[in-house]
Formats: C-alpha cells, structure tokens, sequence
C-alpha cells in the first residue's frame, strides 16, 4: 500500500468516550469463563455478544461470536442426541460425567474463541480509558441461571425432537 | 526548530528551559518561562516550550489554551500542531487529532515520529492493521528509530500478542537498558503470561527509574501485591492461566472416574475446589487489609 493511501483519513467517525454512554462499561474476559462452564454455550454467548457492543466492537465480530455460540449450542445438542443413535463403549455410558464434560469443554472452547476476538478491544479500551471494568458477578449470575436453564431446556427439546424423528 | 528569534538573553533561558523539558523537569520549564519578556510572548516557540511543559504536568486544558495561542501566532508551526493533536488525542477526540497529524505529515510525510503517532491514534480506534502498516513504514524509514519499537510493542499489546510484546520490549532494553517504557511493556507482557514476579521485577525498575509517573508506580505497588507471600499458592495458576487450569482439572478428574478411581476424583474435586475458593476469597481479602495497613 502506498504511503498516501495510509494517510488516507479514517478516524473522522470515532466517537470520543466522553460522549458515549458511560453507564456501558465492558465485562472482563475471565469472569465469562464461569459463565460459559456453569452455564454453557448460551449464556456465554449472550454475555460476550453484549460485551461486543460495549466494546463498539465492528458488527461482523459480533457476528462472529454469534456464530460460535450457535457452533457451540448444536454441538450441546448433538452430543445429547449422541446416545440415542450411537452405542458408545461402556466407560462413557456407566456414568453421565464423561459427556457432561464433553458439553463443558465444548462451552470452553467456544469461550476460548468469543476471548480471542474479545481480546483486543478489551486492551485498547484498558490502556486509553484507565478505567475499571463492570462487575460480572450479577448479570454473570443471571445468565448462568436462566439462560444455563434456558439451554438445558433447549438442548433437551432439540434432541428430543431429532431423537423422534430419527425413530 | 531555532532560538534565532529571540534576544540572546532570551535565547538562552529558551535554550535551558528546552533542556529541562527532555530531562522531564516541566516545573522548571514553567519557572524559566515566567521570567521571560512580554516581547517573547509574540514567538510561537514559547507557547509551544510552555504547552509541552503543561502537558508533561497532565495540565491539558491549560496545555490547549497554550497550544491555541501559539497558533494563532503561526497557524502552520508543525510541532504546535503535533502538540494539539496530542491534547485531542487525550480527550479522545481522534477525528481533530487526525486532521491535526495528517496536516504536519502534509510537511513532513517521511518523519518517523509521525507516522508513529498517527499509528497510535488509530491504535487507540482499534484500527490495528493500518497502524501496522504505518509502524512498518516508518521502520522502514528509520529501522532503529526507538519510537518505531516502542509502537511495535504498543501494537502488538493492544493485539493480545504478549510474546511480540516481549520481543519488542527486550529489543527497546537491548538499545538502551534504562529505558522506562521497555521496562513497562515487558512487565506487562509477562505479567499477562502469568509471569507475576518477572513482571514485578520489571515494573519496579520502571518506576525506579520514572518515580514521577503515576501510571508506573501505581502498576508496581499491584505488582508488589501480586507476589505477597500469601499469594504463593496462586503461582502457578497464574502461570498456567485460568483456562488450561480448569481443562486440565476435568481431564483429571473424568480420567479418575472413567478409570474406576471415583473417590479419587471426588477428593481432587474437593481440593481443586478449595484451592479455587482461595484463589477467590484471599486476594481481596489480603488487598482489603493491605490498603487498612496503609491507610493506619
């Protein structure tokens, strides 16, 4: 790229953090690992999308985290639906641990990559701003509660749906 | 820029106030300016002496007023214009810091140091390619300029690539070790790899080194607190992080049980569930009775 097409202006459309909402202060990154292990893939989601727009992230990172969340939910449901149609060997079925951890490493997985496009826009905001993040410990709260319901009920729905036509 | 347009007298107060300004003494810069002449008022380069030295104070709405002055005394005075951008750069107003860098750019498109800055303003936007593009523009203009690795490092933290962070820091260290930003961004690095007591190390140098920065002291009183003996069980946790802390936790404990060893995973997930209420309850704790300490 030639010198002139980078100084090419771009900036004229930044809005300057005093006259953005100062009520929207972003999460941090460690607290939505919680949120997506007690919780799974939903409310992970949900909270990192939220932390997306609280970072003005662009839209197609967002997009990008919804997508992974999604990724995420139907590998939830697939790995419920699992034993329905596969005869697993018997370590994995004496006992709902080894799947139970399955889905919880796929929910960390899943918050491995929304932390990764997350990671850089929570820095800039640090290192410009000076300033703390929002405490997670009530909507992190929230979501693991209602949306780790909402999930578990979902996921139950979806393979019992598939489960049925299967038969 | 000359001192040639002032009296000889003049020139030399000039002459040791622009000293005491790349020594960092701005007080001193201030006190010398106070003397000088109604005269001298009319050159551009008091206002620009005194608006850098309001600035090294964090006094920004006087350095703006300073700097607006200087400018209307000579609207095209480059390092006047580089000073103000700086001044919205702080307000985060990007859009005038823009047009204000790209006009002295205009003058002097090949200056390292700008297009060093103006990669930093679009650093602060979050438009991190085109600032690379910059950054490697200007070392390819200036290759050992220490500006150009100290955006380099600045880049590559905002990135989240701690491991070209280092690589920066010890570069800028390598050319001059008593530099305070090579310190600071090599503590940082390590201290977001989960190297608390290298990172200590490191900001306790910067801030030995610049005890009049509060950002640095600040970051290496933390720092201090982070390595207090109390918090010696969570080394490790902090060296391995969160993550691969909690992966290789349920590997371990589905292994126990998928080998027939379930008691044996059951006290693992007893310990490790203690340990994660330490590493929860006890450092605000500890903080909560350091600062009790402190303020006795």
């Amino acid at each position: 790229m030639q010198l002139n097409e980078l100084l090419t202006p771009t900036l004229q459309n930044h809005v300057p953090f005093i006259e953005r909402d100062l009520g929207d202060k972003p999460w941090g990154l460690d607290g939505q690992l919680w949120i997506a292990f007690f919780g799974g893939a939903l409310p992970a989601t949900v909270i990192a999308y939220l932390n997306s727009r609280r970072l003005h992230m662009p839209w197609a990172q967002g997009w990008k985290i919804i997508a992974a969340g999604v990724i995420g939910f139907c590998a939830a449901v697939f790995l419920a639906t699992l034993p329905r149609f596969v005869v697993l060997p018997a370590f994995l079925t004496s006992s709902s641990l080894p799947l139970t951890a399955a889905g919880r490493l796929v929910a960390l997985l899943v918050y491995l990559y929304q932390r990764r496009l997350q990671t850089s826009a929570l820095r800039v905001y640090r290192w410009y701003r000076h300033s703390d993040l929002a405490s997670l410990l009530g909507p992190g709260l929230i979501a693991i509660i209602f949306l780790g319901l909402l999930q578990l009920l979902l996921v139950d729905v979806c393979a019992w749906l598939i489960a049925g036509n299967g038969r | 820029m000359t001192t040639a347009d002032f009296a000889p007298e003049t020139a030399s107060n000039i002459a040791l106030a622009r000293h005491f300004l790349s020594i960092n003494q701005p007080q001193r810069v201030l006190d010398i300016l106070s003397h000088l002449n109604s005269a001298d008022l009319e050159n551009w380069e008091f206002w620009y002496i005194r608006g850098r030295a309001l600035y090294q104070l964090d006094r920004f709405d006087e350095a703006f007023n300073t700097a607006q002055t200087g400018l209307s005394k000579e609207p095209e005075a480059g390092p006047l214009l580089y000073l103000l951008c700086n001044l919205y750069a702080e307000r985060d107003n990007l859009a005038m810091a823009e047009t204000l860098i790209l006009k002295t750019l205009r003058q002097d498109p090949e200056n390292p140091v700008l297009l060093c800055r103006y990669a930093e303003l679009l650093g602060q936007d979050n438009q991190l390619d085109k600032a690379t593009r910059l950054v490697n523009e200007a070392a390819r203009l200036a290759p050992t300029h220490p500006y150009v690795a100290q955006t380099r490092a600045t880049l590559a933290y905002l990135q989240g690539n701690d491991k070209m962070v280092m690589q920066h820091s010890r570069k800028i260290l390598s050319d001059d070790p008593e530099d305070t930003y090579g310190h600071y961004m090599l503590g940082a690095s390590l201290s977001n790899t989960g190297d608390v007591q290298g990172a200590e190390q490191q900001f306790r140098t910067a801030a030995r080194l610049d005890p009049e920065n509060p950002d640095v002291t600040h970051i290496a009183r933390e720092a201090r607190f982070q390595v207090h003996p109390l918090l010696w069980p969570l080394l490790p946790a902090y060296r391995l992080g969160t993550i691969r802390l909690w992966i290789g936790a349920i590997i371990i404990m589905v292994a126990l049980t998928m080998l027939g060893y379930s008691q044996a995973a059951s006290i693992f997930a007893w310990v490790y569930l203690g340990y994660c209420v330490y590493s929860w309850v006890v450092p605000p704790l500890l903080r909560w009775w350091l600062s009790r300490q402190a303020h006795k």
